[in-house]
């Protein structure tokens, strides 16, 4: 009977510690899991948000000069306007919000474009585009509810 | 009638040591995923801090006078005079301004007059109040950039 017993309060032992072990399994599995979602998360939220405001302010630091960069309202929203001369001919490069997203549209200068033509850059739910003074642009953008602005100076003063 | 028969001694000794084991690995795998988690925020914070140092430099760039300059530092919360003149501005855990001081933003102005003008030595760094945790290299400063701005006495080649 002693021994029976005994057999029995050894196997329930065993059989508890290979629950903990289940158990720890699990926890750290799903800490893992949280801890690799945050920074999937993050590392998504800090790309979008910095990709948007890196492109445009590279996009603006290369045509720094006379008369070159432009604000205009396109569908109720600024967008910036690059304008450019290839072979004589006028460009324009459009870079806007459209549909959640950042798009890019190179044209002819003045012709007429669905907004739905240009070329998406990348995905923000916001993306603002305002002018401060004839040096100063300030663009905000917003994804995931968080939000990132940067100032840009030109050396060229710009034209509205 | 079918017996089940379980080594009893072996089996427990065979079990606490897997626990023993798996009890070694899941500190390792714990410590490194608050690493990671950590230097994720720390990755975030940098480009956060990037963004807004670097619009203020592109502000003060796009100042005309020195006065326009004390004027726009005049926005950060506190000041230190000296022969060096320190602005902070501090942010709480969201970088959100004003509201908490886990994050300051610093500039030093170091100010050098000359007959034409006024040389302006610049550095702007943001610090963390209290060092990251699990994650020994690095310290409390996120980042911090150099540069000098020359504000002429008589307007520049763009001034009459």
């Amino acid at each position: 009977m002693d021994r029976q017993n005994q057999f029995s309060f050894q196997f329930i032992f065993v059989m508890l510690l290979y629950l903990i072990i289940v158990i720890l399994s699990v926890m750290i599995i799903t800490l893992g899991k949280n801890v690799y979602d945050n920074i999937n998360e993050d590392r998504n939220t800090n790309y979008e948000l910095q990709v948007s405001l890196s492109y445009i302010a590279n996009k603006i630091r290369q045509s720094d000069k006379n008369e070159a960069v432009q604000i205009k309202e396109l569908n109720g929203t600024n967008a910036v306007v690059i304008n450019e001369v290839y072979d004589e001919e006028k460009y324009q490069t459009w870079i806007y919000f459209y549909d959640g997203a950042i798009y890019e549209m190179f044209t002819d200068a003045d012709s007429a474009f669905e907004l739905s033509d240009g070329m998406k850059v990348v995905e923000v739910n916001i993306f603002i585009i305002e002018k401060v003074n004839d040096e100063l642009y300030k663009f905000t953008a917003v994804s995931n509810e968080e939000s990132s602005e940067l100032y840009i100076s030109l050396y060229s003063k710009a034209v509205i | 009638m079918n017996k089940v028969s379980l080594n009893s001694k072996i089996s427990l000794l065979e079990i606490i040591l897997s626990v023993l084991i798996f009890a070694a690995a899941g500190i390792i795998m714990l410590n490194c995923f608050a690493i990671a988690r950590f230097t994720q925020i720390r990755a975030n914070d940098k480009a956060i801090a990037g963004a807004i140092i670097q619009s203020d430099f592109e502000i003060i760039k796009s100042l005309n006078t020195a006065d326009e300059m004390n004027k726009f530092l005049n926005s950060y919360e506190t000041k230190e005079s000296g022969n060096i003149n320190t602005y902070t501005k501090y942010y709480n855990e969201n970088w959100i301004q004003g509201s908490g001081k886990e994050y300051a933003i610093t500039i030093m102005i170091d100010n050098h007059n000359s007959s034409s003008g006024e040389l302006v030595n610049i550095n702007i760094s943001a610090e963390k109040a209290k060092p990251y945790p699990f994650i020994k290299t690095g310290g409390q400063q996120i980042y911090s950039i150099d540069s000098k701005k020359f504000y002429p006495f008589f307007g520049g080649n763009y001034e009459e």
